[in-house]
């Protein structure tokens, strides 16, 4: 199934901000949209320089790309009906992880997750990093919402007060 | 902000970092949310005054407002006031919706093709001649995605 440049057994080598190297099988990385893009551009040679993700957040990338992964990889020669039941069983389990992998992130670990998987364009992880914040805000109030993220209001009484008359079809 | 203490300052910048998402992940995960608490997000500071309005993909769901007319406002005075200077149009999702409701919001702005995807959580019966004859006069492509989540045998 793969393409010629990624082969089973070879790891690429990514070097965090803080420079720390990280090996990661090819098969595993092709889940990062810019490293897929590198490895069918054949420039995966040597340590890849991520600029943008400190060892911590890759580290935390590389544990979600690894299971999601081996959960594809898993049990592939099933009859068909036992394959159907098993991929439902295997869906249901992979939620699991997901929302106890994200649960135990505190705010700055999920935006560091959030600005890692935006930079290396894994979508999936910034879905449910994004999701998690979604329905940390969902149904609060501005109030609520300005404390949880100490937002500090910069408008005036009175500008606060026109714009709420300005959108008061979205407060009613 | 002046008077704030250096040490008080460190914790701020810190706890802030959510809100010093780039916009583009602030509008993703606006799109995850029903289209009322996002408009509301407005409030939260002169930077948020007008995320809401570049959201690439808005949520209505008619449960959160108290009546189909009121809904309806709702609903146009989100398109009406998104703002129009963002060239990708933007995609929208309904739930709950009653079919006349459905009908008005065509007849008034999927006809200005103001929608690029509509996505109805709920099997749409075109059975009443009007929503068909509302229907016929819509782009391509959104017929096509009605029809698609219609029973086969109202969509002949």
């Amino acid at each position: 199934m793969s393409t010629p440049s990624v082969s089973v057994n070879r790891v690429l080598k990514l070097k965090s901000s803080d420079g720390e190297i990280f090996e990661v099988k090819q098969t595993v990385a092709v889940q990062s949209g810019v490293l897929k893009q590198m490895m069918e551009d054949g420039c995966t040679e040597g340590e890849i320089p991520l600029n943008n993700v400190d060892s911590p957040t890759l580290a935390k990338i590389i544990e979600w790309c690894n299971k999601h992964h081996d959960n594809d990889v898993e049990g592939r020669v099933l009859s068909e009906e036992r394959e159907k039941e098993k991929e439902k069983e295997k869906a249901a389990d992979m939620k699991k992880w997901e929302s106890e992998f994200i649960d135990a992130l505190n705010r700055d670990e999920i935006y560091f997750l959030l600005t890692g998987s935006n930079y290396m364009d894994i979508k999936e992880l910034l879905d449910c990093a994004a999701q998690k914040v979604a329905d940390m805000v969902k149904g609060k109030t501005p109030e609520a919402i300005r404390e949880m993220f100490n937002i500090q209001s910069d408008f005036t009484e009175e500008e606060e007060e026109a714009i709420r008359k300005e959108n008061q079809w979205a407060f009613d | 902000m002046e008077g704030a203490g250096h040490s008080r300052k460190k914790v701020k910048i810190k706890r802030d970092r959510l809100n010093n998402l780039p916009n583009s992940i602030i509008h993703h995960i606006l799109s995850l949310m029903d289209a009322k608490y996002v408009v509301q997000t407005c409030i939260l500071s002169k930077k948020w005054k007008f995320h809401w309005a570049h959201v690439p993909c808005y949520s209505f769901n008619c449960s959160a407002s108290s009546s189909d007319v009121e809904f309806q406002d709702f609903v146009a005075n989100v398109l009406n006031n998104r703002q129009s200077f963002n060239l990708s149009r933007p995609k929208f999702r309904v739930s709950g919706i009653t079919m006349s409701s459905l009908g008005k919001i065509f007849n008034q702005y999927v006809l200005s093709c103001r929608f690029e995807e509509l996505d109805i959580r709920k099997k749409v019966q075109i059975s009443d001649q009007k929503v068909v004859d509302r229907l016929s006069s819509l782009p391509d492509c959104i017929i096509h995605h009605i029809l698609s989540l219609t029973d086969t045998k109202n969509a002949v």
